[in-house]
């Protein structure tokens, strides 16, 4: 009967020290959980960022780019109004669409001031009754996007003047 | 001490080590981080201005742009007036209501000095208030001359342009 009544307690006391381990265990492994969590969530998150700078870094390149584009460009920094004008990037949207990514370009006439206000320009309005130049629309628009803007002469060859521009790149990530 | 007592001593223990680590990781996480390429972008863009400020027409149906002008008025000083209207028009449309001091100078000394009326008694070095930041950007209008044009702009981090 002692016998039995020793064995029943070593028994029990068995099964709560597995259980204690178990528990351990499954504590361990939550801690884990959470510590993967959060470092996968950071990870993430600093992917997150270090893809936006590069897009920024991106769109900051483009600018250059798009002002030395020989279609536009009329020598060293400045755009020609009536290059621009012509520009159909639709005519070869491949090329446009992998040089230009899915960045929406225009360029806006800032002084001498225009004589109408978010116009855009087009033959028939050219060079005085409008103010916004559009070099590529071709984008899949989302809700998430950045604007950089850069200062640029804009070339009137008709009457060979340089206006004050701005080129404006909007990033739809 | 009981064998209970120092149980809770370990678990106590084990509870502040865990929330050590997930204060430190939440700091990480949650502190926000500074853009960097925040004032690189805006001294693109301040030397972007200077650039094509000096480059536009000065007058319609003229080929002499700013920078002639500004060369003109570094031997006549009495023609500087205008010089500094035409570019305060422009730079009042472009910077709108950012606070910035433009000064050209030939040598050291000053020719042009302008911005909003706050700023102009302000040092060139340290024109900004103290949550602002400043982006300076200088270029050479003419070699000869040595005539340079600094512009200072301040912002609170919303970009220039």
């Amino acid at each position: 009967m002692e016998i039995n009544a020793l064995h029943y307690f070593k028994m029990k006391r068995a099964q709560v020290q597995f259980m204690e381990m178990v528990f351990v265990l499954l504590i361990l492994i939550i801690i884990i959980f959470i510590g993967m969590f959060f470092y996968f969530s950071f990870s993430l998150k600093n992917i997150e960022e270090r893809g936006e700078e590069l897009t920024d870094i991106d769109a900051t390149v483009i600018i250059d780019s798009v002002i030395g584009l020989p279609e536009i460009s009329c020598g060293v920094n400045c755009i020609d109004t009536v290059k621009v004008l012509y520009l159909n990037p639709e005519n070869d949207a491949d090329y446009y669409k992998y040089l230009f990514k899915n960045m929406k370009i225009t360029i806006k006439k800032i002084y001498p001031g225009p004589t109408t206000r978010d116009v855009r320009c087009i033959v028939d309005n050219y060079p005085l009754d409008c103010d916004y130049f559009v070099v590529n629309e071709m984008v899949k628009i989302t809700p998430k996007k950045e604007v950089i803007q850069n200062a640029v002469p804009l070339y009137y060859p008709l009457n060979k003047e340089y206006a004050f521009g701005l080129i404006r790149i909007e990033v739809f990530k | 001490m009981k064998k209970a007592q120092i149980e809770i001593i370990g678990l106590l223990m084990v509870v502040i080590l865990v929330l050590t680590i997930v204060l430190i990781t939440l700091w990480f996480i949650l502190k926000p981080k500074q853009d960097i390429l925040i004032p690189q972008r805006q001294a693109i863009q301040i030397n972007s201005i200077l650039l094509t400020l000096i480059k536009t027409t000065y007058e319609i149906n003229t080929n002499i742009d700013i920078r002639d002008k500004i060369l003109e008025c570094s031997y006549d000083n009495t023609l500087c007036t205008m010089v500094k209207d035409k570019i305060n028009g422009i730079l009042n449309e472009v910077l709108k209501n950012k606070e910035y001091i433009l000064e050209i100078k030939v040598g050291n000394n000053v020719l042009i000095r302008l911005g909003p009326e706050t700023m102009l008694s302000r040092d060139l070095n340290n024109p900004c208030d103290v949550n602002k930041i400043k982006t300076r950007g200088s270029i050479l209008v003419d070699v000869q001359r040595q005539i340079n044009a600094i512009l200072v702009v301040c912002t609170i981090g919303e970009g220039i342009l």
